[in-house]
């Protein structure tokens, strides 16, 4: 089976209906914007791969039980932002030299990713937290207004209020950094 | 403005790049389809034991709290409303009289009623001349 051409509700469907296959399609699909998203939360791969791999299992079980009121990503997002918040409350209390160093990935990729999220991270910590995360879907991850809106469970008018404050922020963080490109 | 719309418009696809070129390690899907597979596996597992260890302990349990529950003392336990409820109160063993039974009852005859004795002089006492000098006589014992 073509699992390229399904939809994201499709895929989950397929899942539903007891298919094992469609779920190994859903994490090929989604692993990357998980771990992504995981990177700039985490400060580090490995951990960022920890929670990617704690998101799915959760999700093999929870995505059993999607009844379709959002978009499947917008569950994962969720999930997601669970784990990394329970993954830094539980990395807060052990000291930074017991973190595992992954050796798996290749030097370059391993920089690649870190200079990429650290690079997001530093932009988005100027700002609120709310904001912050309507930044992270609307900008980054291309959610439109009404999936940030469920991602973040609030109305679609305040996410356009966030994200209007938002930019409004950066632009005066870029004066203030004295960038000088004309 | 324009220049620094387009500065920030700039920087943030230039991010937006960066960020995109994120990709997970190779050896993620595996790991998530061996975890799934570990974590499902054992969750059923410790479903069936729990629902075996649940019914054997209750299996256990139940008679010997079925036997105990005599030897607790009366005034500790309460009785339930539905008890209280089945209570009556105790109906007397004398058979109530029917209406022909109280009829039928035969009433000792009375006395005869007691007739006065005629005065010598007259019968009405206030007709009676004759009266004690007892009466009359002044009594100061109240002023003692």
């Amino acid at each position: 089976m073509n699992w390229d051409d399904k939809s994201d509700a499709d895929l989950v469907r397929l899942f539903k209906s007891g298919e094992p296959a469609a779920f190994d399609a859903i994490v090929l699909r989604f692993q990357d914007r998980v771990f992504r998203l995981a990177c700039v939360w985490l400060y580090d791969e490995q951990s960022a791969a920890d929670v990617a791999q704690e998101v799915f299992v959760r999700g093999y079980s929870g995505l059993r039980l999607f009844r379709f009121r959002s978009a499947p990503f917008t569950w994962l997002y969720r999930t997601t932002k669970n784990v990394c918040r329970e993954f830094n409350r539980v990395r807060r209390t052990e000291p930074l030299d017991h973190e595992p160093v992954d050796t798996s990935a290749t030097p370059e990729r391993h920089v690649a990713n870190y200079q990429g999220a650290r690079r997001v991270r530093e932009l988005v910590a100027t700002l609120p937290k709310r904001q912050q995360e309507v930044v992270m879907l609307r900008i980054f991850e291309d959610f439109s207004v009404r999936e940030t809106a469920q991602a973040m469970g609030c109305r679609e008018g305040t996410v356009k209020a966030l994200l209007h404050k938002a930019v409004k922020q950066l632009k005066l963080n870029n004066d203030g950094a004295g960038y000088d490109r004309e | 403005m324009m220049v620094q719309d387009t500065i920030v418009n700039r920087e943030l696809d230039q991010l937006k790049r960066g960020y995109r070129d994120i990709h997970a390690p190779a050896y993620l899907a595996t790991r998530i389809r061996t975890a799934v597979a570990g974590r499902g596996a054992r969750s059923h597992r410790w479903i069936w034991v729990t629902a075996a260890a649940a019914i054997v302990a209750v299996a256990w349990l139940l008679p010997n709290l079925l036997q105990r529950q005599p030897a607790v003392s009366p005034g500790a336990s309460r009785p339930s409303f539905s008890t209280l409820a089945a209570l009556r109160p105790a109906t007397p063993a004398v058979k109530t009289p029917g209406l022909s039974q109280l009829r039928s009852v035969t009433m000792p005859a009375m006395s005869p009623r007691p007739q006065l004795k005629p005065h010598p002089e007259s019968t009405k006492p206030q007709t009676r001349l004759h009266i004690d000098d007892a009466y009359l006589e002044e009594k100061d014992h109240a002023h003692v």
